[in-house]
């Protein structure tokens, strides 16, 4: 098989490029079309291989080393499966050396070294392949991606991506994919993609937006992007290009319901994580846009979350006034505060004699326990309603009618279908207004469940804590280390978008209730 | 063996014919205008007479009268009307080649039906199949159809074996343009590759010419609303100006009393310069400079390393396109071959070689190319979006004849049809489907039965070009009594044989009242007097009688023409 198509040619293979020609003509008189067709038909396959300088080196490597090359590549893959990227970078060099041509084995040995983050090696190789061939667009995406890739490490090891010039390269790598195949969103997405990690998020979106037009249609095949440009319109706070998306990605999702249903979960689980992240109100509008998709049958658990995240986001707004409210007890304001950190599942560590010895301060303590828990429940109806069973259980004692405070729901969220006008609601502008009766749940939902239930498929970020009985309660408690680190130290870290802001009103708060 | 071989050039504004014999090409005369250029014209005189050629000049313009350029609509739906008649272009093709097959027999005093046909390199595959079935309409076996560039570098290659260089053929004609290069190496010739541009030729030019004239009569005050198509009236005058522009400097077109001015007829009489001209084909001149770029582009070749240019068509007659071809070559276009002719020639040649007039050994051979890509349409994944791509079996410029099998799959298990569709890549740069050329010719399988492996059917696709530049294209389910099978097919599917059979009655009929035969029809008559009242003495009057009038029932020309002769010889003898 080696050397048929020199046989065909009859000449051998270390024929010059002359005599290969002269051999061709021969043979054609020889075999005119005219008489042998069929002949003629092998012998100008030959020769459309064999007359070109390029074409004939890369038949010449392939018939004289394909078997080596072959198990060489076979040799690569198993220590790629096995992660070993030293031998898969030995095994594809040694292909290389035997048939040098080969831009495939180029392309794979650039893709191992950056599986092992040896980047310079792994650009080197992919521009090798790019001046060599620049025609081919999944080696210039290639190149894209190792940038990225790259650019990642690079921040993942203390090491401002923004800051280093691969991204910038990694833009025009593909740039020029995108040149070479301009229907393919791929290219785009990639450029998208490496503004992100520069944070120019308006470009990022812009070219995102690119990409789902780049094969000619806005189709739910377009979900991805779409989904990637709401989240994009997250991280820039841009709510009004937000709901836009929602509604874009709402008009190309077909009805069939176990669509509509990944849509949703796909909604909740972003929710989800930036809840995780400590972007509470941002988690409340997500989950809402979720609701949008959700079909009935599915729709009372995901409902549980989004409320859930609601009186969190309300929790949150209202913290700031709380713990410099003066007309409320020291104690009570450090149970709920205790309820707020346990809900938004900082890392605490068993501290339950916490709360309780919080609560029973505030029991045993002076001053007004009906005006207090008027004040909360009229005032910061989300802290309220983080532990509405032990508030509602003493004004029960107390025989304080509280059903007629203001609805936590009234934030001002809905989600996309349930929109009463078509104009985005943006923030929580308005406080929340006394509004009979209150359409509460009896039991609201204990965090536990709110976080236990999320949608199928749904991965939660880590931080499940535990539920403990709390003395004479009836309430599950979730006990945390709020003061596990020392207080004189820098607080509690929290990670995410508004982290800072907790993070600095927290320390001072905590602080004068020690000091308290 | 046969002792001459016949090649006809079938163009959009003239058509040859030529012969191959005792290794030499020669052109073959129309015996009524002694040219051996005949004007792809066909019209219908007053008296209901068929006209072909130079003689239906005169009528073809006069609409519903006349057929020009019918070349241009081979191959689609697209009907003319002679005198109330509907005819397709493949009729009306035919009763050209009639016509060319007419002239041979009279020349050659023989019957004539093996030819090869000649067609644009980028000719449609449905215009291929429909010139087959012209010739079979007209009585014609087409040995080959040929691409006309080919053609006329043959007619070069078979008088210079011993030639070894690079050459181009410009091939600039009524309705397209052709830009192939070839190279010459010991007697063989190697087409390496052909660009063309299909919708630009003579007419273009014409046009030109009827705006020129048009705009230079209206701005003496001249109106022309009276007329329903003034540019079919001014076609002949501009095709003749363009003509004179050829070699004079400038042309006059008078037509009497043709327009009104304050309520009297005038006449058009127009000056026009070949100044004035070139300005006017100035773009179409671009056109043609891109066409030639592109093509030595694709060829790889450097202008200096040509050695020859042949310049082929009537186009190339006109003066600037003889200049854009010495600029583009630094050296001028040479004419050696009869830039009219050399199609028919090179087609009188290729019929030799099928039918041994040329030795295999020592005579010209041609390694000929499909000049445009050819292939499929695929449903795709890319970067993450399905979408229908440009699948390429056949690269431009490659040899043919091609044969390749390719293996596909159903998109899913459940998958009840597919359908294929031949898609044609003019510039060998098509990735998605809509960046090819729709052919229309379509396959199609249905009620495919699920898949209960649940993965989807495997798809095996057969494709082949073949020395006509004919497809053909078969796909099939392994396993399955299903299939489709398209290309070649569409030839028998355009016209059943029944169909083919009833037009050639309908254009034998049509050809009964052509002048060539009516011309006898008086001679008859007298002869068939002269037989009654002379009686015996009449007899070798009554033989011709009989012969004739076979030969014309047969409608071999050559016998009718002798038969002829022998009539009229027979009278004069006994009246004399």
């Amino acid at each position: 098989m080696a050397a048929s198509l020199y046989e065909m040619l009859g000449v051998t293979p270390d024929a010059s490029p002359a005599e290969i020609k002269r051999a061709y003509y021969n043979l054609i008189r020889k075999h005119p079309p005219e008489k042998e067709p069929e002949r003629y038909r092998l012998i100008n396959e030959a020769w459309s291989v064999l007359s070109n300088e390029e074409s004939r080196r890369s038949y010449d490597e392939t018939s004289l080393y394909g078997d080596e090359v072959e198990a060489l590549m076979d040799a690569a893959r198993r220590a790629e499966e096995e992660e070993n990227w030293a031998t898969a970078v030995q095994k594809l060099k040694m292909a290389l050396a035997l048939t040098p041509t080969a831009d495939y084995i180029l392309n794979r040995l650039a893709l191992v070294y950056a599986y092992d983050n040896r980047f310079p090696e792994a650009v080197k190789s992919l521009e090798k392949l790019t001046t060599r061939v620049p025609t081919v667009p999944v080696y210039w995406s290639n190149l894209g991606e190792i940038f990225l890739r790259q650019a990642d490490w690079q921040s993942e090891n203390g090491q401002e991506k923004e800051k280093t010039p691969s991204l910038e390269k990694g833009r025009a790598a593909f740039e020029t994919a995108y040149r070479l195949e301009p229907y393919n969103q791929k290219h785009l997405l990639g450029v998208s993609r490496c503004y992100k990690a520069e944070k120019n998020y308006p470009q990022a979106i812009a070219y995102a937006r690119r990409a789902i037009t780049a094969d000619g249609e806005v189709d739910y095949s377009d979900f991805d992007t779409l989904f990637e440009i709401a989240f994009l319109h997250v991280l820039t706070d841009d709510w009004d290009g937000l709901q836009k998306v929602v509604g874009e990605i709402n008009s190309v999702t077909p009805s069939d319901p176990e669509i509509r249903g990944y849509v949703a979960s796909r909604f909740a689980r972003l929710a989800s994580e930036l809840f995780g992240a400590g972007g509470y109100s941002d988690a409340a509008r997500i989950g809402i846009h979720a609701l949008t998709f959700q079909d009935a049958s599915a729709r009372a658990e995901l409902e549980k979350m989004v409320t859930f995240y609601r009186y969190v986001a309300g929790a949150n707004e209202e913290m700031g006034a709380f713990s410099g409210d003066q007309r409320l007890p020291v104690p009570l304001r450090y149970f709920a505060y205790l309820s707020y950190m346990k809900a938004v599942d900082e890392p605490l560590e068993d501290h339950d004699d916490e709360f309780q010895e919080a609560w029973t301060n505030f029991l045993r303590g002076d001053g007004d326990h009906r005006l207090a828990l008027l004040i909360l429940r009229m005032e910061y109806p989300h802290l309220y309603w983080l532990q509405d069973n032990v508030y509602d259980k003493l004004a029960e004692q107390l025989k304080l009618d509280l059903r007629q405070g203001p609805d936590p729901m009234g934030d001002g969220f809905r989600p996309l279908n349930m929109a009463e006008d078509s104009a985005p609601q943006r923030t929580i502008t308005k406080p929340p207004v006394a509004k009979p009766p209150v359409a509460r749940p009896v039991t609201g939902p204990t965090l536990r469940e709110s976080r236990a239930t999320l949608p199928n498929n749904l991965t939660r970020p880590p931080n499940q804590g535990l539920a403990l009985p709390f003395a004479g309660g009836v309430l599950g408690f979730f006990m945390g280390a709020v003061f596990a680190t020392p207080l004189g130290g820098a607080g509690v870290v929290i990670t995410g978008i508004i982290g800072a802001w907790i993070g600095v009103s927290l320390g001072k708060w905590l602080r004068r209730i020690v000091g308290g | 063996m046969a002792k001459f071989s016949i090649g006809m050039d079938l163009g959009t504004s003239t058509s040859e014919v030529a012969v191959y014999r005792n290794d030499r090409y020669e052109a073959l005369l129309d015996p009524r205008t002694q040219s051996a250029i005949v004007p792809s014209l066909v019209a219908v005189s007053a008296a209901g007479e068929l006209l072909v050629g130079q003689e239906a000049l005169s009528r073809v313009d006069q609409p519903g009268f006349g057929v020009r350029e019918v070349k241009r609509l081979m191959g689609t739906d697209a009907t003319v009307s002679l005198r109330g008649e509907t005819y397709r272009p493949e009729e009306v093709s035919a009763l050209i080649l009639r016509k060319l097959k007419h002239v041979a027999e009279v020349s050659l005093g023989e019957s004539v039906s093996d030819v090869v046909i000649t067609v644009p390199a980028n000719f449609p595959d449905q215009a291929k199949a429909a010139t087959h079935n012209a010739a079979q309409i007209a009585g014609l076996n087409a040995l080959r159809l040929i691409n006309e560039p080919t053609a006329a570098a043959m007619a070069f290659g078979v008088k210079n074996l011993e030639r070894e260089e690079q050459l181009v053929v410009f091939d600039f004609g009524g309705g397209t343009l052709d830009v192939t290069t070839l190279e010459m190496v010991s007697g063989i010739m190697d087409v390496k590759s052909s660009f063309g541009d299909t919708k630009l030729g003579g007419k273009d030019f014409d046009d030109r010419m009827i705006d020129l004239i048009l705009r230079k009569f209206h701005a003496t005050g001249a109106r022309t609303d009276h007329l329903s198509d003034v540019r079919r009236e001014l076609k002949a005058f501009a095709e003749s100006a363009k003509k004179d522009l050829s070699t004079r400097r400038e042309a006059e077109i008078s037509v009497a009393r043709f327009g009104q001015k304050g309520g009297e007829m005038v006449n058009l009489e127009v000056r026009i310069t070949r100044e004035e001209y070139e300005d006017e084909i100035a773009s179409l001149l671009d056109r043609a400079r891109t066409v030639l770029k592109t093509a030595l582009q694709s060829g790889k070749l450097r202008p200096s390393s040509i050695g020859r240019i042949l310049l082929v068509g009537g186009t190339t007659y006109i003066p600037a396109v003889r200049d854009l071809v010495s600029e583009a070559f630094g050296k001028p276009g040479s004419t050696e071959i009869h830039p009219d002719l050399a199609v028919a020639y090179g087609a009188s040649v290729q019929a030799a070689i099928i039918q041994d007039l040329i030795s295999s050994e020592t005579g010209l051979i041609v390694a000929d190319i499909a000049p445009i890509g050819i292939g499929i349409d695929i449903m795709s994944d890319v970067g993450g979006q399905r979408m229908l791509m440009y699948e390429p079996l056949l690269m431009p410029n490659q040899k043919i004849p091609v044969m390749v099998e390719r293996d596909y799959s159903l998109m899913s298990a459940d998958q009840r049809e597919l359908e294929i569709e031949i898609l044609q890549d003019p510039t060998g740069k098509a990735k998605l489907a809509t960046d090819a050329v729709k052919t229309d010719i379509i396959g199609r399988i249905t009620d495919i039965p699920p898949n209960q492996s649940g993965n989807p059917h495997p798809l095996k696709v057969a494709f082949s070009y073949d020395l006509n530049g004919m497809i053909r294209l078969r796909a099939w389910i392994p396993g399955l009594d299903k299939s489709l099978d398209i290309g070649v097919a569409a030839t028998a599917s355009r016209m059943s044989d029944e169909q083919k059979a009833q037009a050639s009655d309908r254009i034998d009929e049509i050809w009964k009242s052509s002048p060539y035969s009516r011309q006898f029809e008086s001679l008859i008559r007298k002869g068939e007097r002269l037989v009654g009242e002379k009686g015996d003495e009449a007899k070798p009057i009554s033989e011709s009688l009989i012969e004739l009038k076979s030969a014309l029932a047969e409608g071999n020309e050559s016998r009718i023409e002798t038969a002829g002769g022998m009539l009229a010889d027979a009278i004069f003898d006994l009246e004399g």
